[in-house]
């Protein structure tokens, strides 16, 4: 019944310990009342080393990505980030065994555990993490039926550190409640409960009523009873604490859970008590307590049995008679109310109205026929259609009207239920339930809630057997935990597509680059550089020539080549005697005039090529180094051909992955299957024999009345 | 029957699966309820022992067969869901987020009192490149201490300017909206930023700081 306390208290503690290695540990923890120990942040930072494969996350910031997932009911993710960093501790061991005991795989918590629990493992481990470690491990091996193994572990989670008494209140309450699981009937029992000690434990109630159930197997009855009005009152105790515990935040955890815990869990006291009383023989006392036991309750099914007991023994017939038609009317479906259609006739009949009598065995008998009719009509669960359902429920949160679509389908099913000759009064009960439960979203639920949604379109009789047999639970949880699998299938392919389209985008991108662009590149830089010693030759070459021809502008060029066809012309006509001094200074004076404009104009462009010159220079050397740098580049081909060939298998173990799953969950449903069937095929057992029992009774009656009849 | 409590309580079947899905406590206590009520109703007369059979009968009825073979396969398929989400995951990082180009966005709240967050916008160079909108368990799980990996992406070498814009409730539920600027150069290595939201008890305001992540040694 506090399995949702117990449950957020250690998501809580798994939560806070998850976070504390970071620095804001405080704050995190702040809600659950561990203090920070700050002396673990960070505490082996040489373990922390980043690998490609590691993705550089340090641990500190993997504890805390790990959380988030973990906050989101997403196991698996949290797990991921938990083993991203290359270099694990033993907090990460501890708390990955934390998730996949989650996960439901406590061999692989087992295996995680063990090397990090033993005497010699690492003392810098949170101790609080290491003590629930040991609770949850100690659970693990009682699980297993290693008691022996268990009760040393749990001696071992006893083990407080001095000045730690906060967080021990905190695992005080697990600690005892494990305690007692192990040592059944010999636990131990204080003189009086200690409510003061257990006041932080949520567990506090069941651990009371326990020692009150340990009490009266002991013969202590008496003792045991004043344990359960104790406990009664204690969490009858609604009342609003004052302003001053409000501004400190007191409020007693039990207290804390939701509503219908407390209902459920006041309402296994008040039954305690009545059967408590029925085994001292006070059958008013236990008549006073039944009374006003509510009708709606989880246990309003056992209490209604010992009602029409307390009112059998005290005779009080037209009572007993209501309660018994009352049993049948409100559980039809539960093997354990039959009888009640038989004990109706049975009272009549020691009554002594043989009238009454036959006719309400004659009821009975059609009863019987009834529920046999309904149970050979029960139709086994299909796979599929238990899919469908899921992928309904999981449309209906993703719909923006989902809370109409939700009411909408609620009330068709329960209008049918309605009209089914099942249908009893607890179907008002059941349409509230399932409004109430429809209204969060089906992912945010905890898996036992999603498995309470989805037996919604069952029959009630399967219902009733699902929600009182563990198996059946067991085997519907798994079923979730692997549609949850399924689930993720089409994302992670998704993204096996998206990768492998990735991979053969980059391979292409190598060929061209080793194949074409570089040896191309190459060639070019080659030709340029060619180009550039060859201008570099020249530029040499025309520095030290005197008059270089690369340094006259076009129209000097021009003037220079007129000029040598005169001084030519001038030194025919000196051959021949005709050359006058005139025409010899006329030439001298133009070459001076040339020579001069050729200064004026060469120390120009020799400054201008020499700039040219030295800008190239770091062009080609950045062009060089990038060319260098693009040669060392190895072929990734071999590299991308081994990743796509892991794609490829991955995508071979995902599709296995899904038929597997497919398969198992077949297998798990067909199990259901098979239990409901023999669950079934004793129910029919049952009822054929209260209807042969029926049938005596009927005849019994009809002997009796037909010598009367014939006698004068 | 007279003077009974009648109380709707709607979670008739929700307690009931409660109790029977974790077996941390609830149910041995259910156990030992059944343990007590046999030996009761054993000493009721005519009636009492129709129901004692009737009782005893139900319980042990048909045998629970849970062949072992299954739970084995299913724990093995689990299993392997683990190892094939690190495989894909890493192949991811290896192929789509190289160290070379990599940016990682984180973002933590410190305890909330001050801002409630409702969205994120990333803005990276003018341009946006993402935006996230929470939902109250991502808000809730925040305010616990948890980081969200809110973004990743790939980024050229150089320098960079991200802007990231908090839209929420501020203090006394007032809608509140602040931008926060970050300029960062990128080099060789992967850039990991942590968008933090704390709360400032000096002017009771709320505070964005944006902090890089140092690369483990």
């Amino acid at each position: 019944m506090a399995t949702a306390q117990v449950r957020m208290m250690k998501r809580l503690v798994l939560a806070g310990l998850l976070l504390s290695c970071a620095p804001q540990l405080g704050r995190a923890n702040a809600g659950v009342g561990i203090e920070a120990p700050a002396a673990h942040a960070d505490a082996n930072p040489a373990q922390s080393s980043a690998t490609p494969a590691s993705m550089g996350l340090s641990l500190a910031h993997a504890y805390k990505i790990s959380a988030y997932y973990f906050y989101l009911q997403d196991p698996y993710q949290s797990l991921l980030y938990l083993q991203l960093p290359a270099a694990q501790d033993g907090k990460a061991a501890l708390l990955s065994a934390g998730l996949l005991l989650q996960m439901g795989l406590a061999n692989a918590a087992a295996e995680q555990l063990e090397p990090w629990l033993t005497d010699n493992a690492d003392d810098s481990l949170p101790w609080q993490l290491r003590q629930m470690a040991w609770l949850e491990y100690a659970r693990f091996q009682r699980e297993q039926g290693d008691i022996a193994g268990a009760k040393q572990s749990l001696a071992k989670a006893q083990q407080v550190p001095a000045g730690s008494e906060l967080a021990e209140q905190l695992l005080q309450g697990p600690q005892q409640q494990l305690t007692q699981l192990l040592q059944w009937p010999e636990i131990s029992i204080p003189a009086a409960p200690d409510f003061t000690g257990l006041a932080d434990a949520p567990e506090m109630p069941y651990i009371v009523a326990n020692q009150a159930l340990a009490l009266h197997a002991k013969g202590e009855t008496l003792q045991a009873l004043n344990f359960l009005t104790a406990l009664s009152a204690k969490i009858a105790d609604t009342r609003q604490p004052a302003f001053w515990q409000r501004w400190f935040g007191f409020a007693p955890p039990w207290l804390a859970a939701d509503a219908r815990e407390q209902a459920a869990m006041a309402d296994y006291v008040q039954l305690l008590q009545a059967q408590l009383l029925l085994s001292q023989k006070d059958y008013s006392a236990a008549l006073v307590v039944l009374r006003n036991f509510p009708q709606q309750s989880v246990l309003s099914q056992t209490a209604l049995q010992l009602y029409a007991l307390c009112l059998a023994e005290l005779r009080q017939i037209p009572t007993l008679l209501a309660v018994l038609e009352r049993q049948l009317q409100q559980y039809p479906e539960v093997n354990q109310t039959w009888p009640a259609a038989l004990q109706m006739g049975i009272q009549l009949e020691r009554e002594g109205d043989a009238t009454a009598a036959f006719a309400a065995y004659q009821q009975a008998d059609q009863f019987y026929q009834q529920q046999l009719l309904r149970l050979g009509a029960q139709q086994p669960l299909d796979d599929a259609g238990i899919r469908q359902t899921w992928h309904q429920l999981m449309q209906m949160d993703v719909s923006p009207t989902s809370t109409a679509a939700a009411r909408t389908v609620v009330a068709d099913s329960t209008a049918e239920a309605d009209s089914s000759a099942e249908a009893d009064s607890s179907a008002a009960a059941d349409h509230t339930a399932k409004q109430d439960s429809t209204a969060a979203r089906l992912a945010d639920l905890a898996p036992a809630q999603q498995a309470q949604r989805l037996t919604q379109g069952w029959s009630p009789w399967q219902r009733w057997h699902y929600q009182h047999d563990r198996s059946l639970q067991l085997a519907l949880s798994q079923w979730i935990s692997l549609q949850q699998l399924a689930q993720r299938l089409p994302t992670q392919q998704q993204r096996i597509a998206h990768l492998q389209k990735v991979v053969a985008l980059k391979q292409q991108q190598q060929q061209q680059l080793f194949a074409t662009l570089r040896p191309q590149l190459q060639q070019q830089h080659h030709a340029l550089q060619a180009q550039v010693s060859n201008l570099s030759a020249q530029l040499a070459q025309a520095l030290a020539a005197p008059y270089a021809a690369q340094l006259w502008a076009e129209p000097e060029q021009v003037l220079q080549r007129r000029l040598d066809k005169s001084k030519q012309l001038l030194a025919d006509l000196s051959a021949a005697g005709l050359a006058t001094p005139a025409q010899q200074q006329r030439v001298e004076r133009l070459t001076a005039l040339l020579q001069w404009r050729f200064v004026d104009q060469a120390a120009q462009l020799r400054q201008q090529a020499k700039a040219a010159y030295a800008s190239l220079g770091p062009e080609l050397a950045e062009q060089h180094q990038r060319l260098t740098r693009l040669a060392s580049y190895t072929d990734q081909t071999p590299r991308l051909a081994a990743q796509q060939q892991q794609l490829a298998q991955l995508q071979v173990a995902y599709e296995q992955q899904a038929t597997q799953i497919a398969v198992q969950q077949q297998a798990l449903i067909t199990q259901v299957n098979q239990r409901f069937a023999a669950i079934a095929a004793h129910d029919q057992q049952q009822l054929q024999q209260l209807s042969a029992k029926t049938k005596q009774a009927l005849a019994r009656i009809l002997e009796q009345q037909v010598p009367r009849e014939v006698m004068p | 029957m007279k003077g009974e409590c009648i109380r709707p309580l709607s979670a008739l079947a929700n307690n009931m699966q409660h109790a029977a899905t974790v077996p941390s406590f609830t149910w041995p206590a259910l156990l030992l309820l059944a343990m007590i009520t046999v030996p009761v109703m054993a000493t009721m007369p005519v009636m009492a022992t129709e129901l004692k059979a009737n009782a005893t009968t139900a319980a042990a009825s048909a045998p629970a067969s849970t062949p072992t073979a299954l739970p084995q396969a299913i724990a093995a398929t689990k299993q392997q869901a683990i190892a094939l989400n690190r495989e894909l995951f890493l192949l991811e990082q290896a192929l789509l987020f190289p160290p070379e180009t990599e940016l990682g966005l984180y973002l933590s709240i410190d305890t909330g009192q001050f801002f409630q967050l409702d969205s994120v916008q990333l803005i990276l160079n003018d341009e946006p490149i993402a935006a996230h909108l929470y939902t109250a368990s991502q808000r809730d799980a925040l305010v616990r201490g948890a980081i969200q990996p809110l973004y990743t992406g790939n980024i050229a070498a150089g320098d960079h300017q991200l802007t990231v814009v908090f839209v929420g409730k501020g203090p006394d539920q007032r809608d509140y909206r602040r931008a926060v600027d970050y300029r960062f150069t990128k080099a060789d290595k992967a850039v990991r930023l942590e968008l933090q939201v704390r709360d400032r008890s000096e002017n009771f305001q709320p505070e964005f700081v944006v902090q890089p992540w140092q690369q483990p040694k």
